[in-house]
């Protein structure tokens, strides 16, 4: 056997080595973790907003609110709710094509309508109804798909096509009705004039605008029979417009279809 | 006598010299201890000098609600019987008999204060292995029945019957001789 101091060196040296070791250990785990933990933060931080978008709603998604995104279809004057910073940061429409979302956030979505009616976004028994036009009407069901391209015709029927709507129609349809309100217009409704006006807008001839919004169980019908045709004068204020702006681009999105697109050219024009 | 703990204290404080000190006190009894499990003097010594090394290592792991001795025991025990589990890969040296026998007979002289102590120990090697490491913790150690407990992981009242039975059984094996040296 050794004698004790021999031990007692050995001891010594055993301790030294294993501080050390431990030292090393721990500057490597250091040296392992500082950019991890960098990673996480970066990564945590480019993530989360589109995250907290995706899932809360509430959070800003690319300086868009969630209803800004949707909307985006429209041009930023249409949308009167939006304040003007929100405006320039919309995207312009694109006018020509039935979907309007923006590209890169449809890449973000797996499956995403299947996302959106999960999480209650868009309620499971939506449709709406939409009727529109000067003499010959045209019309939407988005329940049973039927599309009308006018009722002007010497064979009506071959103006009539089915159209199902894409999820990004189905979202921006209900993103627009929604936004709407349609529980606080009267169901008789003149966006051009006011009730209390003691002069009236009207133009010969006039047009027909029937909004149909159904959800949640409930139906709510918003007529404007015989109104003025538009064009160049806007609603008598801002839940005028508002509502003038919806159906304006829900017409540009039915009328956008391959479906409406393939039926034949007005029989009768008018000037 | 606090079994080595006031000089654990000075060793925190920065004073090296105290690990000489706790070694000079505790180091041949734990290795002495360490061989009951593992029968291998060569293996007893460093499984005790690493348990050594952990205390000093690891300062802030004793807590001082035991005895030193009793902690640096727990510590030896557990490394011995881990040693036992992976024997085969960490067998290096192996003594000739003659040499092995010479190794622990130094190691009991200088682990046992006493001949009182040497002769039941020369005894011990026939009891069961709970029953010598009682008597080796509460006779040749001087632990407490309660340190003695915790280091075999046991409790009062086993630790009590266990000297009992090796009590009777010394008695049976040395005589009346036995029954004075205990």
């Amino acid at each position: 056997m050794k004698e004790l101091n021999e031990y007692t060196e050995e001891l010594h040296r055993r301790v030294d080595l294993k501080v050390q070791t431990r030292r090393q250990h721990r500057r490597r785990l250091l040296a392992a973790c500082v950019p991890l933990a960098l990673v996480l933060v970066l990564g945590t931080a480019l993530v989360w907003p589109r995250l907290a978008a995706r899932f809360g709603g509430e959070e800003p998604r690319d300086g868009l609110t969630c209803e800004g995104v949707i909307a985006a279809g429209q041009a930023p004057d249409e949308i009167p709710e939006l304040a003007t910073e929100q405006k320039e940061a919309l995207p312009e429409p694109d006018t020509g094509a039935a979907s309007t979302l923006p590209h890169d956030e449809l890449e973000l979505i797996d499956d995403p309508q299947s996302e959106w009616n999960a999480e209650g976004i868009i309620p499971s028994d939506f449709s709406f109804r939409f009727i529109w036009g000067c003499y010959g009407i045209s019309s939407y069901d988005s329940e049973s798909g039927k599309l009308v391209k006018t009722t002007d015709a010497t064979r009506p029927e071959d103006y009539v096509t089915t159209h199902t709507l894409t999820w990004e129609e189905r979202a921006e349809a209900w993103s627009l009705l929604s936004a709407l309100e349609l529980e606080h217009y009267p169901a008789d409704y003149d966006p051009y004039n006011a009730p209390d006006a003691e002069q009236r807008m009207a133009s010969e001839p006039s047009r027909d605008l029937v909004l149909t919004l159904r959800a949640d169980g409930s139906e709510i019908t918003v007529s404007c029979r015989e109104i003025c045709l538009g064009g160049v004068v806007r609603g008598y204020d801002e839940k005028a417009r508002a509502f003038l702006a919806a159906c304006d681009r829900l017409e540009r999105l039915l009328t956008g279809t391959p479906e409406w697109k393939a039926l034949p050219d007005y029989e009768f024009y008018y000037e | 006598m606090d079994n080595g703990a006031s000089s654990y204290r000075r060793f925190l404080d920065g004073d090296e010299s105290a690990m000489d000190e706790i070694m000079r006190e505790l180091f041949f009894p734990l290795v002495f201890f360490v061989n009951r499990y593992l029968n291998d003097l060569p293996a007893a010594e460093d499984v005790a000098m690493d348990a050594m090394t952990e205390l000093f290592v690891h300062k802030r792991r004793y807590h001082f609600k035991v005895s030193l001795k009793t902690y640096v025991f727990m510590l030896g025990k557990s490394r011995a019987l881990n040693y036992l589990k992976h024997r085969k890969a960490l067998r290096e040296t192996e003594l000739t008999e003659a040499e092995a026998l010479a190794e622990e007979s130094e190691l009991e002289r200088r682990a046992l204060d006493s001949e009182r102590k040497r002769a039941v120990n020369a005894a011990l090697a026939r009891l069961p292995e709970d029953q010598r490491m009682a008597v080796h913790l509460i006779y040749f150690e001087e632990l407490s029945y309660e340190e003695a407990a915790r280091v075999m992981r046991k409790d009062r009242k086993q630790v009590d019957n266990l000297l009992y039975r090796a009590k009777k059984s010394l008695r049976a094996m040395l005589g009346e001789e036995g029954e004075e040296l205990l």
